[in-house]
């Protein structure tokens, strides 16, 4: 199994995304807003220094500067002056009248708009309208701008909030939209996972929104519906094959054995016996070519059941020992498992089991200790190992023969395909090839190391649950 | 004996009858499902062939039919179906062999002879003797004139399933099913090598040979 890579769901990427720009769009909709807002605001204060001054200098034309000064202390003494300032000064700059007593630092002495900025003396920010009247004096307005602040600060704490509704709305629609979009998502990852294991009529569920998630899970059926009729056309197939070719190969077979009855202590003896022979390894190839393609289809319906894999290797060993000794070859079984459990003396249940079909295990475990005698050279040792992790039980079966160039360890996993330095030697090189198929039935995997001599390693995923089951 | 074979294909059908006649058999022939279950339900036979895909009434069936009417005859299934399932199905239908087509004729005589064994029920005799061979089935220990022969566990199992079908023909696959339990041919005949060894066990220091290789066929224990 490949390790994951920390990684994001579609759907929370989805989600996340559209949480973000949900804020952002909010924190550009409040800075539109607040600036828009600041300026009329601005306006507003400007359209009403540029009235009162306007008002002022009416005055001063019909009344002259005595009129003037006289309502500017009048104004001076109203409630509202705190917010406004109001100074008449001289060509000089000096006060006539007015709320305060000189011309303000900030404040140009010409005619004109002005804004100060608050200061440590005067806590307030003022707008300040200066007027010209005939060079001889100037009149000052000044308007506390302090409201418009406030406002603003208030439309800020408005958006804040807006923000933050939007911020917890966008999570919550974000959350709601990456769950409905991973269990569909998952619901169809799991139906395919179904169907990978063999169940080829298990279908994608249709939630019938008709939304493209259901235009795709049925598109996927259809693509479903149409393998599994090829499925069943290569099932039919074979099983034609199977019957159109083994009756007429059993014909064969009986008229041979007939001639051979009909030629007992005749020349022409061996010549039958030989063809019988013949026959016999066509069926014996025809019948592992079968069973490779069902293998490989998912085709061939196997019987699962838990397995103790040392006790399969022993027996193994037991039959191929006799085959092994007279090429002076040693089997040598270096049991991890057992050893380890008697030292501890727990009981066999203890045994991580795997859970396969025994007969294609056993003939998985076969062909190899086959191999390993066949190609390993006379007088030498043949180790096999069993081992386990917490997930694998994991088979090893060492010769001390040339094995197989590393270069061909791919190929050799073809049907008929054979190492060159082994054509001469008895065998229809599909051997390795219904391993490999039986082995990834199972989930396993196999490795061909060359190391002094040459190793097959198999893993076989440990059943689940361990102690439960029991043969 | 009497056996009746049920198999559509005429050719296949008449070399089975054929090996059967030689063998001592009383042979009768059905060429269809419908026809098959009329005799076998009618007539006492000792054996049936059954092949699995028959015209009008499918063998499966046939052979269900056989055993809800308490039909106990020993069927052998022929069948060109040759996977696990395949097999497992025919002999939870009630067969007492499945034999994947092509077979040969000498496995199918091997094959009947065992199951007619089979089905003599077994008596309590505690011992069994192939000429001056004995074998103690208490103390799993083997005699030939009198002499112990040492043999490991599995050469004991061959010995004593040589014994108890004594003077049949055994073949190497009828060994591999019934003392290895091995459900497939492995690529290299480890068999012979296992019934050499036994030979040099039980007969190199004796006059005359027990244990007889069948040329085409397998292996036969006899006293000649």
């Amino acid at each position: 199994m490949k390790t994951k890579a920390p990684h994001l769901s579609l759907s929370l990427k989805f989600a996340l995304s559209f949480g973000a720009i949900f804020i952002i769009s909010t924190l550009v909709f409040e800075a539109v807003v607040s600036e828009t807002s600041e300026y009329f605001m601005e306006k507003e204060i400007d359209s009403k220094l540029q009235t009162k001054i306007s008002d002022m200098r009416g005055v001063y034309e019909l009344g002259g500067i005595d009129l003037l000064t006289k309502l500017i202390e009048k104004r001076s003494a109203q409630s509202d002056a705190e917010t406004r300032i109001y100074l008449l000064a001289d060509a000089d700059f000096q006060k006539l009248s007015g709320n305060i007593n000189h011309w303000p630092a900030g404040v140009p002495r010409i005619a004109g708009w002005t804004e100060l900025e608050d200061t440590d003396e005067n806590p307030n920010e003022y707008r300040f309208l200066a007027l010209n009247l005939d060079d001889k004096y100037y009149l000052l307005l000044g308007l506390d701008t302090i409201k418009e602040e406030e406002l603003e600060d208030y439309v800020f704490l408005i958006f804040l909030g807006a923000v933050l509704f939007s911020i917890t709305g966008g999570c919550a629609a974000g959350f709601f939209l990456h769950h409905n979009l991973k269990n569909r998502l998952d619901l169809i990852s799991n139906t395919c996972t179904d169907i990978m294991q063999g169940h080829f009529s298990h279908r994608i569920p249709v939630s019938h929104t008709s939304d493209e998630i259901d235009v795709m899970a049925h598109t996927l059926n259809a693509m479903l519906d149409r393998i599994e009729t090829l499925m069943d056309g290569i099932r039919h197939v074979t099983d034609n094959i199977a019957h159109d070719l083994r009756t007429p190969l059993t014909r064969v077979h009986g008229r041979l054995e007939s001639l051979l009855v009909l030629t007992k202590g005749d020349k022409n003896r061996q010549l039958v016996e030989s063809t019988i022979a013949e026959v016999d390894q066509l069926l014996m190839t025809f019948t592992a070519l079968l069973s490779i393609s069902r293998l490989e289809t998912g085709e061939l319906e196997t019987n699962f059941k838990p397995i103790r894999l040392p006790h399969l290797v022993k027996d193994t060993i037991e039959i191929y020992e006799p085959l092994a000794e007279d090429k002076g070859q040693q089997i040598i079984l270096n049991d991890a498992l057992m050893s380890q459990h008697t030292d501890n003396s727990r009981s066999s249940g203890d045994k991580p089991l795997i859970s396969g079909d025994c007969d294609l295990i056993a003939q998985c475990v076969s062909n190899l200790l086959d191999n390993a005698i066949k190609y390993g050279p006379e007088n030498s040792v043949i180790t096999i190992r069993i081992d386990n992790s917490d997930t694998h039980v994991t088979l090893s079966i060492h010769d001390q023969g040339n094995g197989i160039p590393e270069a061909e360890h791919k190929k050799v996993l073809e049907r008929f395909y054979r190492v060159e330095s082994s054509r001469n030697l008895p065998g229809n090189g599909l051997g390795l090839a219904l391993v490999s198929a039986v082995i990834h039935l199972h989930n396993g995997n196999m490795k061909f190391r060359n190391e002094k001599g040459f190793q097959v390693e198999v893993s076989l995923p440990i059943a689940t649950p361990l102690r439960t089951t029991k043969i | 004996m009497r056996a009746l074979i049920i198999e559509d294909d005429h050719e296949v059908a008449s070399f089975v009858a054929q090996a059967l006649k030689e063998a001592g058999f009383i042979t009768d022939s059905a060429h269809d499902g419908r026809d098959g279950l009329f005799m076998a339900a009618n007539e006492n036979y000792d054996i049936i062939i059954l092949d699995r895909m028959l015209p009008t009434k499918d063998g499966l069936s046939v052979l269900k039919t056989l055993r809800a009417t308490d039909i106990t005859t020993p069927v052998l299934i022929l069948s060109a179906l040759g996977d696990v399932r395949h097999r497992i199905d025919g002999l939870k239908s009630g067969a007492d062999d499945y034999m994947v087509k092509p077979f040969s004729v000498a496995e199918l005589l091997a094959r009947v002879q065992v199951l007619l064994k089979r089905t003599i029920p077994s008596n309590t005799e505690s011992q069994l003797t192939v000429g001056d061979l004995k074998i103690d089935l208490l103390s799993r220990k083997a005699t030939r004139a009198g002499t112990e022969i040492d043999l490991k566990p599995k050469e004991y199992k061959l010995l004593e399933f040589m014994m108890r079908h004594a003077g049949q023909v055994v073949t190497r696959t009828i060994l591999l099913e019934q003392v290895w339990d091995y459900n497939f041919a492995p690529q290299t005949n480890v068999i012979d090598v296992h019934m050499s060894r036994l030979r040099n066990k039980i007969d190199r220091d004796y006059p005359n040979e027990l244990l007889h290789t069948i040329r085409g066929a397998g292996y036969c224990l006899r006293e000649d």
